[in-house]
């Protein structure tokens, strides 16, 4: 799996059925309701059959390098751990509805209830990272976390894995 | 204590991730004297008394083994004590008889699982993870532990273990359903069933160790042990490295082999394009997987039967991953004869989109077929198709999917 640097004055980002919306600069995220990681993992969503989880591994650094060469990797792990260079943890999830209808009133979004939370990384980049598809390098920043739906005849239901 | 390694020390990691490796994917039966041996020196270590071992073929039939065996010992040790309840007073209050049920429950639970499981995790706690504590500073360890760990673990993890233990995970709770159901319909009261069908999960579910499951993790203990001259206790990593996974039960340990076959793609995952990718001897209890993804059981036709999946059984599927899985078995024909490209566009990535009109029976159906943003060890990328939300171009669709405004929508990155 390869990790994809995010800039997040681009646009936005996308892992899957998982989306990352930026939250307009000047709209105040509420950090009254957490929603607790588990096991040092702050998961996002998590698949229906497979298991497989689009997660924030907190407990790990930053990937800052690309995991091309594992004896190099291995030997910065080390090396990092030594000089005590391994981060603290930095990414929150918050529920916080105003987030949502302020930036449906301002156009952005067209429905809340897609909404999983949002995520606040204060020191970073952090990784958002997935079983069957590549990691995203999310840099410091509010973004409303969603998710995806489809259309099932006159219906409409979640895209699950 | 270890604060550093030495340059020795360091040149050895490739060593123990590949002796660790091996053992994770090996399908040799299980080397059942080793196990034992190893078995038995870990319920030493906690304190318990010596364990008849049982050897069951495969996860499956070990977890229900486990099952039917707490069930047993929950229910003589219920009967027991309501016998003792009939010879003092006949006529005992109802309450009671529930509170007393309950509680017999919950201590019949704690003797199995707790008492058992929890003495032998701290245990393993005490002699390997303090002796490591001790032994390292705890930043090495940790480094060490996502260096080698890690590196056995991606191996083993994403192509086996996962997949077998969610699948004994959710077998053993359907069996604890089943189970506790038709304990309903006898006469002993819900709240005994209800502890007993607790304990009884418990029992099924406290499983440990095994090559596809602990590798990692014993590749950690063994590079300490081995390299570093760590004084640490072997039995946990010694299980691992001659059985598969065991149930530690007071007095007996159900343990079980190791794969007879374990079929991988290229890059590692656990693959089989007619049968089962992971197959345990004489039960043949296996699991399908396409390219890494476990397909459920009730789904396993789409590989065992291909004749089966016609455009209709596709567009049918509410699984998308399913539904991905059935077009590259089909190389996409029968969605190709049936459906027209209405619209198309790229994503973020330069990758095409369509948007499709198909029509299944009475009804027409609207796909957007999209590219998937990373790509495969071998460079391909997965299509998907997803029932097409209110739109006229793929793009419009995608962003209805998200809810996200088309004017806003704007992918800096797609994986």
């Amino acid at each position: 799996m390869r990790i994809h640097d995010y800039n997040s004055a681009k646009g936005m980002a996308f892992q899957g059925d998982v989306s990352i919306i930026p939250v307009l600069p000047d709209i105040p995220v509420s950090r009254a309701d957490e929603i607790l990681p588990t096991a040092n993992r702050l998961v996002l969503q998590e698949g229906e059959i497979s298991g497989h989880h689009h997660a924030i591994a907190l407990a790990e650094r930053p990937m800052p390098h690309p995991l091309d060469e594992p004896d190099l990797v291995v030997e910065r792990l080390i090396s990092d751990a030594l000089a005590n260079r391994i981060a603290l943890p930095s990414a929150r999830l918050f529920r916080d509805p105003s987030v949502g209808e302020e930036m449906r009133r301002r156009g952005v979004i067209t429905r809340v209830d897609l909404i999983i939370g949002i995520l606040v990384i204060d020191t970073g980049p952090m990784c958002l990272l997935h079983e069957e598809h590549d990691g995203i390098r999310i840099p410091p920043g509010a973004y409303l976390i969603g998710r995806q739906v489809e259309s099932a005849g006159a219906e409409e239901r979640r895209v699950t894995d | 204590m270890i604060t550093s390694l030495t340059a020795e020390q360091r040149s050895r990691l490739p060593e123990f991730v590949k002796k660790w490796t091996a053992i994770g994917l090996s399908t040799e039966p299980a080397d059942r004297s080793r196990a034992e041996k190893a078995i038995l020196g870990l319920y030493r270590l906690a304190k318990l008394r010596e364990p008849r071992i049982i050897w069951l073929p495969c996860p499956i039939s070990a977890a229900l083994s486990t099952i039917v065996y707490a069930k047993i010992i929950s229910y003589a040790q219920i009967a027991k004590q309501q016998a003792v309840g009939s010879a003092v007073d006949l006529a005992i209050d109802s309450a009671i008889d529930l509170a007393v049920s309950s509680a017999v429950g919950s201590a019949v639970g704690s003797a199995i699982d707790s008492a058992v499981d929890l003495a032998i995790d701290s245990a393993i706690d005490l002699a390997v993870d303090s002796a490591i504590d001790l032994a390292v500073n705890s930043a090495v360890g940790s480094a060490i532990d996502s260096a080698v760990g890690s590196a056995v673990g991606s191996a083993i993890d994403s192509a086996v273990d996962l997949a077998v233990s969610s699948a004994v995970g959710s077998a053993v709770g359907s069996a604890i359903g089943s189970a506790v159901d038709l304990a309903a319909s006898s006469a002993i009261d819900l709240a005994v069933n209800s502890a007993v069908g607790s304990a009884v999960g418990s029992a099924g579910n406290a499983f440990f160790g095994g090559s596809l499951w602990n590798a990692g993790y014993s590749a950690w203990v063994d590079f300490f042990n081995e390299a570093c001259d760590a004084a640490i206790d072997r039995s946990f990593i010694e299980i691992t490295a001659s059985a598969g996974f065991c149930w530690p039960l007071d007095g007996v340990c159900f343990a079980s082999d190791r794969p007879a076959e374990i079929h991988l793609d290229h890059a590692g995952r656990l693959h089989r394009d007619d049968a089962p990718a992971i197959v345990y001897r004489e039960t043949g209890w296996g699991l399908y997987c396409w390219h890494g993804y476990r397909v459920p059981d009730d789904r396993a036709w789409i590989i065992a039967d291909k004749t089966r999946i016609t455009a209709e059984a596709i567009l049918r599927e509410p699984n998308a991953e399913i539904r991905r899985i059935m077009c590259e078995i089909t190389a996409f024909e029968p969605i190709r004869r049936l459906a027209k490209t209405v619209s198309a566009d790229m994503d973020g990535n330069g990758q095409p989109r369509r948007l499709l009109r198909a029509r299944v029976g009475d009804e027409d159906i609207r796909i957007v077929e999209v590219v998937n943003g990373s790509t495969e060890p071998d460079g391909s990328r997965r299509k998907f198709l997803l029932g097409a939300m209110p739109g006229r171009t793929p793009h419009e669709a995608i962003a209805a999917s998200y809810g996200i405004s088309p004017r806003h929508y704007r992918e800096a990155v797609r994986t």
